[in-house]
């Protein structure tokens, strides 16, 4: 992960080594030659790391640390200061600076600093990863056994070197988020953050203050000034999970982001400019909630450029013993229970049972039956014995909205093949007429 | 807030059908229940003050006519809380359920519910909804819903 850096500094030569040495190292530097345009350019980019002069014309270093520490305190500043002048460093460190250079200066020990504060950086952001993540292990190990979740793989190795949006879908627990981590780590932003957020759990205006951040005092609790995730994953991802429940007003924010590269805190005034890669999942048939007008269609298709679909794993069964195999493993070692197996039994239980939950429900079901075991593999007896009673049968929303957009196809090229003859493509689809009309109709 | 599973089922003796899974599923999946009962328009019918509520409508006593049938879904509902603190305790449920009442035909209600109602994350459909074709069309269901819908049968009873 690299980290932005402006630097305010009316000495040109000044400006020329720093550019030199921190772009060599692979940092992204934009530079200024006062403290005035300093302060615009934070409120209209964002920045991790300000260098500024102690002396500039117009608005010193230290009045501008002042104002940046105010207004974005996350922003880490560095004073750059004459040589001998310890006083005015100690003043800056006061005030907030995390450090401070002397002219004239040593690059490498201006490269030392930077790359500290970069690390800290990284760690920060990826701490706030962790808690807006859904717990899933960076390196943790998929299991791919059925054709259908080897071809899933087979895509997410083919947009590696892409950067664009994914939309997800897939019924709940399919593992949708698990993909959205794969296709972040295994592309060109691996090595910035992954954040996520489930836009199911927020009210609006709560949800608006995650995305978009907000300004101190825009509304009441809002004490400090706080940076949104879309401004936090900067460079890198950021997964929105639950996409459909988000609001139509929430929707064409969103939009906005998405076309211009760029947003507004809450109560801000000033865009900020933003490098994101959305990948978005649903549970939901989007296409439903297009048609319907309750998701704006433009939005779908900023986020749709390349849409995955997973399937349930009643449609992939053979993923279901491996899976289970794994989260035994998993839980009896975090449950430190020597429990080795599954019963032949148990599996033909799972094997025949229908999974609305699909793997996060699977994976629940070991975990709970690697307590209740007490022999050496898990036995019938610690499944839940409602798996056996019911029978249940999931209908995926989306999967029948695409069963529909096969036959439309396919009724559209007979329809060419007979010149567009409606009572001989009926007739040779063996369906009415009227049938026919529904099919071709159906958006 | 945690995930929510939505319980359809037709309100009346054996509406508890099925609840069995619906709470353990939600106990794996650590998610809430909500419940969408719905008595049908010909159970009401059956009831006597019905008609009675029909003749202040038609005479123009709207509020009385209101008033009866808001008793007469008190009444249901009162009932309704009932069996379901009997079932919270059976089952164990950790939160009280959230339950609706609708006295409606089952599509339509869905539909009304699911649209005033965001974070729902699974719609099931009761054993004895399920297995009547007439009130249920899922192929017609799905056209409007967006959500995953799951019916629920039990094996046992249709094999008998
Ligand atoms: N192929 C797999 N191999 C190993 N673990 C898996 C696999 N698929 C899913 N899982 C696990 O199953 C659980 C559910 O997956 P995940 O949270 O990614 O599903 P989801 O589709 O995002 O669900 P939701 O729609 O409810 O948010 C996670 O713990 C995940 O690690």
């Amino acid at each position: 992960m690299s980290i932005r850096i402006l630097i305010a500094e009316d000495e040109e030569i000044t400006v020329k080594h720093l550019l030199y040495a921190l772009e060599a190292e692979g940092y992204s530097v934009t530079s200024v030659n006062n403290g005035t345009d300093a302060l615009k350019k934070v409120g209209q980019e964002a920045f991790d790391l300000l260098i500024a002069d102690i002396k500039m014309p117009g608005m010193d270093g230290l009045t501008l640390l002042n104002q940046v520490k105010d207004l974005y305190p996350a922003m880490e500043v560095i004073i750059i200061t004459g040589f001998g002048s310890i006083k005015s460093a100690v003043d800056a460190m006061r005030k907030g600076a995390v450090d401070y250079i002397t002219k004239p200066f040593n690059l490498d020990e201006i490269l030392l600093k930077i790359n500290k504060i970069r690390d800290i950086k990284r760690l920060e952001k990826e701490n706030m990863a962790l808690k807006t993540s859904l717990g899933l292990g960076k390196d943790m190990p998929i299991v791919v056994k059925s054709r259908m979740m080897k071809k899933v793989i087979e895509i997410i190795n083919s947009i590696m070197n892409s950067d664009c949006n994914v939309l997800l879908t897939g019924e709940s627990g399919v593992g949708k988020g698990m993909v959205a981590k794969l296709i972040h780590y295994s592309g060109l932003r691996k090595e910035s953050p992954f954040l996520a957020l489930n836009c199911a759990i927020f009210t609006e205006e709560l949800l608006a203050s995650e995305l978009f951040g907000h300004e101190k005092g825009a509304f009441t609790g809002a004490v400090t000034k706080k940076q949104g995730l879309i401004e936090i994953a900067h460079n890198g991802s950021l997964f929105l999970d639950e996409i459909a429940e988000m609001s139509p007003s929430l929707q064409a924010k969103l939009l906005k982001v998405l076309e211009d590269r760029e947003f507004m805190r809450v109560g801000g005034i000033k865009p900020i400019k933003v490098d994101v890669r959305f990948i978005a999942a649903t549970n939901q048939n989007i296409n439903v909630l297009v048609s319907d007008g309750r998701f704006r269609e433009d939005l779908y298709y900023r986020l749709n450029v390349m849409d995955i679909y997973i399937p349930p794993i009643r449609e992939r069964r053979e993923d279901i013993v491996p899976l289970s195999r794994h989260f035994l493993e998993k839980q009896a070692k975090k449950a430190n229970k020597n429990i080795r197996g599954i019963s032949k039994e148990s599996l033909k239980m799972l094997m025949s049972y229908g999974f609305p939950g699909n793997v996060r429900e699977l994976e629940n079901i070991i975990e709970r039956a690697v307590i209740l075991e007490n022999t050496s593999q898990i036995t019938p007896a610690s499944l839940p014995q409602t798996i056996k009673l019911f029978q249940v049968e999931s209908i995926d929303p989306n999967r029948i909205k695409k069963l529909d957009e096969i036959s439309k196809d396919y009724a559209e090229k007979v329809l060419e093949y007979v010149d567009g003859n409606k009572s001989k493509a009926a007739e040779m689809l063996g369906i009415s007429r009227t049938s026919l009309w529904r099919i071709l109709s159906n958006k | 807030m945690r995930k929510k599973l939505l319980f359809v089922t037709r309100g009346g003796e054996d509406f508890d059908n099925g609840f069995s899974y619906v709470a353990e599923l939600a106990r794996t999946l650590k998610a809430d229940v909500a419940m969408l009962m719905v008595y049908n328009k010909r159970v009401i019918d059956a009831y006597e003050d019905i008609m009675t509520a029909t003749v202040f409508a038609e005479a123009g006593e709207f509020t009385t006519a209101k008033d009866i049938m808001d008793e007469k879904e008190n009444a249901l509902k009162a009932a309704a809380e009932n069996k379901l603190r009997e079932l919270s305790v059976t089952y164990d449920i950790a939160s009280d359920i959230d339950y609706h009442i609708r006295i409606s035909n089952v599509p339509s209600a869905l539909n009304d519910f699911l649209k005033i109602t965001p974070n729902i994350n699974m719609i099931l459909i009761s054993p004895s909804l399920s297995k009547n074709k007439k009130e249920i069309d899922l192929n017609k269901l799905i056209k409007k819903i967006s959500k995953p819908i799951v019916t629920i049968s039990q094996p046992a009873q249709a094999g008998a």
